[in-house]
């Protein structure tokens, strides 16, 4: 379970990042979804006890992010945006050293290692210096070692960012067989669409909406997003929601496509 | 404290880097070496001792300066050190795990110049083990000092530029390839203000060629408790 109430954060900038984001969830795969600076890394970070929050509090399985910080530590494994192996460290190394950071013997940390770079097709490679892989396996090492710890929670911010579609296509599967509960970031809708058990949906640092695929797509059942027609603008493109029947008028004269989650973001003013 | 991981770190971090990138270990040799050369010919070979225990002195502090840039990477580029801070491991397991990374780095260069002072005569085997754990001690002092300043800079080009001043400082002006008797005895004091001033004079003192100054071991002691306390109370593990 994880759980946030009025949580906010302000920089020291001034920047306000976060603003009164308050829910739970016990979601097996919880994304959270957001534009660029929509504040996902900062609840992330707040999240797997990187940063203190300016206000508000945070439980991961009952656990207070700041009292109980390192129970809450034992429980979970965080991967930042970006994160870069060192280069001249090869997979196994990589996967040896965080293990080891979480308590393993050099005994178990070998043995999960082991299992985990076979599991995610990266034993054939695993002596060779990270430099030496494609970006795809290299952000494939940061997902072994999320998966060899075996914590409950599994942050995941931007699991996929910068990844060839087969590449991340890759990530997701593996995303998908980890046992543990996952919380990722992202700002790919078909992402969170692929992935997700649950979605929070984060705007300008506020919760927009939570919940699954269907029940955010709910208010917008039976209708079309027509590209061509209306008063909502993105960009320079006119956007509307009809009825099915009454899109059908416009073939032709405009461009008809199935609702989805960007259409959210849309309606909740988004898009300008 | 997390013995296993600190080990473990510098394996990955130290040991790694030199089986893999073993010419570094040139380039940090070479400006030592460069100035053995000119010591020698400058002093038609009567400096040579200082100039053979200096190195030893300037490789160990070079390196542990040039952590700090180690420090920035691992923070802002590769986010390692986040994924650490969201680990059971404490700044101080991270801080000497590095610095025992640094160390593992500048053994060859250590063995280097242990070999050379024995063959100049300058070294006897006691000596040397003496001047290797100075030598230990400064590269856990100066990595102590960079931890901090890593901690504190927010881009790494920035660490370039202030690990290349701050090695300079430490390494040239002090006396650690000239004789520390040079100085005048107020100035002899106030430059065990740096670590690797204080460490020549115990290097210089182990191999015969400076009088035991027992406040230049204190100062090594105090800088040490200085900046491992400093770092772990300023530094920025969990960020506000």
């Amino acid at each position: 379970m994880i759980e946030a109430v009025a949580l906010s954060k302000v920089y020291k900038d001034g920047t306000r990042a976060l603003s009164d984001v308050t829910f739970m969830s016990s979601a097996k795969i919880l994304t959270v979804l957001g534009r660029n600076g929509a504040g996902k890394t900062t609840l992330l970070r707040i999240l797997s006890t990187q940063l203190l929050p300016s206000g508000g509090i945070a439980r991961i399985m009952g656990y207070d992010i700041i009292k109980d910080a390192k129970i809450v530590r034992k429980l979970m494994v965080s991967i930042p945006q970006e994160a870069k192996p060192v280069g001249f460290a090869s997979p196994f190394e990589h996967v040896i050293m965080f293990l080891t950071s979480r308590g393993h013997s050099l005994s178990s940390a070998r043995e999960e290692a082991r299992k985990a770079l076979k599991e995610i097709g990266l034993w054939e490679v695993k002596d060779k210096p990270c430099d030496d892989l494609s970006g795809g396996m290299k952000r494939k090492v940061f997902v072994a070692m999320a998966m060899s710890s075996n914590a409950e929670v599994i942050f995941l911010d931007e699991p996929t960012t910068g990844l060839d579609p087969i590449s991340r296509l890759e990530v997701w599967s593996i995303i998908r067989t980890l046992r543990s509960r996952i919380v990722l970031t992202t700002h790919y809708m078909e992402e969170a669409e692929e992935l997700s058990h649950e979605i929070l949906m984060l705007g300008r640092g506020r919760v927009i909406a939570k919940g699954s695929k269907e029940e955010l797509l709910s208010p917008l059942k039976g209708k079309v997003r027509v590209e061509g027609v209306g008063e909502l603008v993105v960009g320079k493109t006119p956007i509307s929601y009809l009825e099915d029947e009454k899109a059908k008028s416009l073939v032709g004269k405009a461009v008809i496509k199935p609702v989805s989650l960007e259409d959210l973001f849309i309606l909740n003013g988004e898009g300008n | 404290m997390n013995y296993r991981f600190i080990l473990i770190f510098a394996w990955f971090y130290g040991y790694s880097f030199l089986r893999r990138g073993y010419t570094y270990v040139f380039t940090y040799l070479i400006n030592p070496l460069a100035i053995l050369f000119l010591v020698y010919v400058l002093s038609r070979g009567e400096l040579l001792s200082y100039a053979v225990v200096g190195g030893m002195i300037s490789v160990v502090a070079t390196n542990a300066v040039v952590s700090l840039s180690d420090v920035v990477m691992l923070r802002k580029e590769m986010k390692i050190q986040d994924m650490l801070v969201a680990s059971e491991v404490t700044p101080l397991d991270y801080m000497l795990g590095l610095a025992t990374a640094n160390y593992v780095f500048s053994v060859p260069g250590v063995i280097a110049y242990v070999i050379m002072g024995l063959l100049l005569g300058v070294l006897t085997p006691a000596s040397s083990v003496e001047i290797v754990l100075v030598s230990t001690f400064l590269n856990y002092v100066i990595s102590g000092l960079a931890f901090f300043i890593g901690t504190l800079v927010p881009y790494t080009r920035h660490s370039w530029a202030v690990s290349g001043v701050l090695s300079t400082i430490l390494t040239v002006f002090p006396p650690v390839y000239y004789p520390f008797a040079v100085l005048s005895p107020e100035l002899r004091e106030i430059v065990l203000i740096l670590p690797s001033a204080s460490a020549s004079a115990l290097s210089q003192w182990v191999t015969g060629l400076y009088q035991f100054d027992p406040l230049s071991l204190l100062a090594l002691i105090v800088e040490c408790l200085i900046f491992f306390t400093i770092s772990l109370k300023i530094s920025k593990w969990r960020e506000e």
